[in-house]
């Protein structure tokens, strides 16, 4: 009984093992050596991005008709569940070319460097002056090699409501400080009783982070160090309490309480990234023309208004048996001009693609934003997005400062001692150094 | 799982007892010596691959760290961070809180209801029966998100009701206090009647005998219920009180899905602080180093739960 017993325990662990072991060296092996790209690749992204891939793929087909890409259109959040859990395995069951958010990036690159394929070895770093300065620090390593390609990008500016505005009689070309924004928005309050902007307080920190990247700060600096009890995090959060304690800040629990607020018309103003547009024009068809956009205010009269939220960019895993077909569909679908103006045009998605900008598309008038240019107001906030280093400890830093914003508004407690239990509690967990 | 290979085992070991068998010619694979190890292979395969195997493998993992992707052993590195790590023990002091308010809550609701419906006043027994043990299977992510419908501070039900009677908009969901009293309403709600078909199963067992005695000797309903029903029960009191325990130190669906522990970590769990690091910070040793402590914690209150209860025996 016991030879039983010991042999069925041997072989459960050795499958165990081997479970976990195999498929890591499948790397080695692409297919289509040397000719031209063929095969079945598989593409994974989400939403709006997935339908914008799914749209390239015709084009696509047209340079390499013996490519067959199947794009899976799966939840945001499953992809990282999926992705991570693959790389962590060692490559199992991941696609050929993965979507992941800009941010979320940097986290992959240094957790996983050899999971994902190295384009610079590919070649793409001929394609480096197409893209704005920040978008090639978010895609690029250490080294300055492409890990990942840079697709869209999220200017951000704020959002709003033409007639609100009129009728409390405010004037939104002349907002050009966060002082002049919450002025106005005290007026607004005081005529209409809407409040200035929504804030999903105890989980976003939306705002911040636009703040901050407008005055090239960040959670963390060029080397890497905790940089949250800055001058320019202080003065961030000032600024919100005094927002907040004007009672313009409406609360929203989640993505889908900032939606509707915006579609209830119970915010003025919505500051965010681009692809916010193609939220309003989609869930609030009735408000067509009682849109307007104006650029980010600045700190200081004439200071730097522009920033980013959001953007998403192609990688490819190592463990892909087809990389030159990947590697193919990333490069046309990420530097040709033709799948940026759909996506665009038919999903709100904006492209990181600078020469996509002189399109004739961008000079127009949008009729549902009070016939304002909108898309050339974003194009021109791009080139002066400043540089910001997410790190791989980036999650770990939004929620901390996401806790320190909710004990801020809500609980009353000090800017400086905020910041200083996030920076404290964010260097014990990662052993980086806080700025004095 | 566990449990129940556990009982396949043994139940393999008597059955197996010397067995006289003539010899025969050829030799076969299956015999009645060998057929029970057969049928019980697989689950003891896969109980080897999915259990024994990550239990063991994580308790590895928690002394390991990892850096770019390569595991380097750290020792005890993850352990004293755990022992200085203010979330860690804001979540445990969470967790407590739940379980010292909310479990005590939820035990008596469900003697109450039992009693009630184990009485021969009331009518439509099954009805109520049914109803109250519904929230335990219904699929928990599905009911956490009708709560969270309802719950919404500026659009949810509850404020409206209230704001009918004049009452100021509850941030049930996005109040460091609120948030906490919600959680603990959602898991009564689906907690309650579970323990109530187990506290039902343990009246019935009562002899009616007692209550008959009782009954003569002039005893009122109050008293037979504090004097014959709670400590009849007590053997249910502590399987309900243990399992409860542990299904408290283990809660992560319901704050995950609610408030992903927020506001400010108001609502954070034990589990959920495990999971954001393992699958959301890739800190994977560490994760691992939190669910030994946890289930040590565990280990240690089921074992005092079983010592006092058993002590005045």
């Amino acid at each position: 009984m016991k030879k039983w017993l010991s042999l069925a325990l041997t072989l459960g662990l050795s499958v165990g093992v081997m479970a976990a072991c195999s498929d890591e060296s499948s790397s080695e092996n692409s297919g289509g050596e040397g000719g031209e790209p063929s095969g079945e690749i598989t593409v994974w992204g989400w939403n709006v991005a997935a339908q914008s891939m799914e749209m390239a793929v015709e084009g696509f087909q047209e340079e390499y008709p013996d490519v067959d890409v199947k794009v899976e259109d799966i939840g945001r959040l499953d992809v990282y569940d999926k992705l991570t859990v693959g790389l962590a395995s060692g490559g199992n069951g991941l696609p050929d070319v993965v979507l992941v958010e800009s941010d979320r990036l940097a986290n992959y690159m240094s957790e996983f460097p050899d999971s994902l394929t190295n384009l610079s070895e590919r070649g793409y770093d001929d394609h480096s002056d197409k893209f704005g300065e920040y978008k090639n620090s978010v895609t690029q390593n250490a080294d300055g090699e492409y890990l990942a390609a840079p697709w869209d990008i999220g200017p951000a500016a704020v959002f709003y409501r033409t007639d609100i505005f009129e009728e409390a009689g405010v004037n939104a070309e002349e907002i050009e400080t966060w002082d002049d924004y919450i002025e106005a928005g005290k007026t607004i309050k005081e005529k209409t009783g809407v409040k200035m902007g929504p804030i999903d307080i105890a989980a976003d920190d939306a705002l911040y982070r636009m703040m901050m990247n407008q005055q090239g700060a960040y959670y963390f600096d060029e080397e890497g160090n905790i940089d949250l009890t800055s001058d320019e995090s202080k003065r961030t959060f000032e600024t919100i309490k005094e927002m907040h304690e004007a009672d313009l800040v409406l609360n929203n629990d989640g993505w889908n309480g900032v939606v509707s607020a915006t579609v209830n018309g119970e915010v003025a103003t919505v500051p965010f990234g681009v692809w916010y547009s193609g939220t309003i024009t989609d869930q609030a068809p009735d408000l067509d023309g009682k849109w307007g956009v104006f650029q980010l205010p600045a700190f200081e009269e004439g200071g730097n208004r522009a920033a980013n939220l959001g953007g998403s960019d192609l990688a490819i895993p190592s463990s892909s048996d087809n990389q030159d077909a990947a590697y193919a569909f990333v490069e046309y679908f990420t530097t040709e001009e033709d799948p940026q103006m759909t996506a665009l045009k038919e999903r709100g998605i904006f492209p990181s693609l600078e020469s996509a900008y002189e399109n004739e598309y961008f000079k127009q008038e949008v009729e549902y934003f009070s016939n304002q240019q909108i898309y050339e107001t974003f194009a021109n906030v791009v080139p002066d997005i400043p540089v910001a280093n997410y790190t791989s400890d980036y999650s770990r830093a939004l929620k901390l400062v996401s806790d320190a914003q909710a004990s801020i508004l809500l609980d009353g407690q000090s800017v400086d001692e905020a910041l200083q239990n996030a920076a404290d509690t964010l260097a014990n967990d990662t052993d980086r150094e806080i700025n004095e | 799982m566990s449990q129940s290979n556990a009982n396949a085992t043994s139940s393999v070991e008597t059955s197996t007892s010397p067995n006289p068998q003539p010899k025969k010619e050829r030799r076969k694979w299956i015999t009645p010596r060998t057929a029970p190890y057969i049928f019980i292979a697989p689950a003891v395969l896969l109980f080897l691959i999915f259990t024994v195997y990550p239990v063991i493998s994580s308790f590895l993992l928690s002394f390991q760290e990892g850096k770019a992707g390569n595991f380097s052993f750290v020792w005890f590195d993850n352990y004293i961070r755990l022992f200085q790590d203010k979330l860690f023990y804001k979540a445990l002091g969470n967790t407590f809180i739940i379980l010292l308010i909310q479990v005590p809550i939820q035990l008596f609701l469900a003697v109450i209801i039992a009693t009630a419906l184990n009485s021969k006043l009331i009518k439509m027994k099954s009805f109520f029966r049914i109803a109250y043990f519904m929230p335990a299977i219904t699929a928990l992510v599905a009911a956490s998100i009708i709560f969270m419908i309802l719950l919404d501070e500026n659009y949810g039900l509850v404020n409206y009701l209230l704001s009918l009677i004049g009452v100021e908009p509850v941030g049930w969901l996005t109040d460091p206090f609120w948030s906490k009293v919600s959680l603990m309403l959602v898991i009564t709600w689906r907690w309650t009647g579970y323990n109530m078909v187990i506290f039902l199963a343990g009246l019935q067992n009562i002899p009616a005998s007692l209550y008959e005695a009782a009954e003569m000797d002039g005893a009122s309903k109050l008293r037979q219920f504090f004097y014959i029903t709670i400590p009849q029960l007590k053997p249910i009191f502590l399987f309900t009180f243990v399992l409860s325990t542990i299904g408290t130190l283990q809660l992560f669906d319901e704050p995950y899905i609610l408030t992903d522990g927020g506001p400010n970590n108001a609502t954070l769990t034990v589990t959920l602080y495990l999971y954001q690091n393992g699958f959301q910070y890739f800190d994977f040793g560490y994760a691992s180093a939190i669910a030994y402590v946890l289930v040590l914690i565990i280990g240690v209150l089921s074992w005092l739960q079983m010592k006092v209860a058993g002590e005045d025996k």
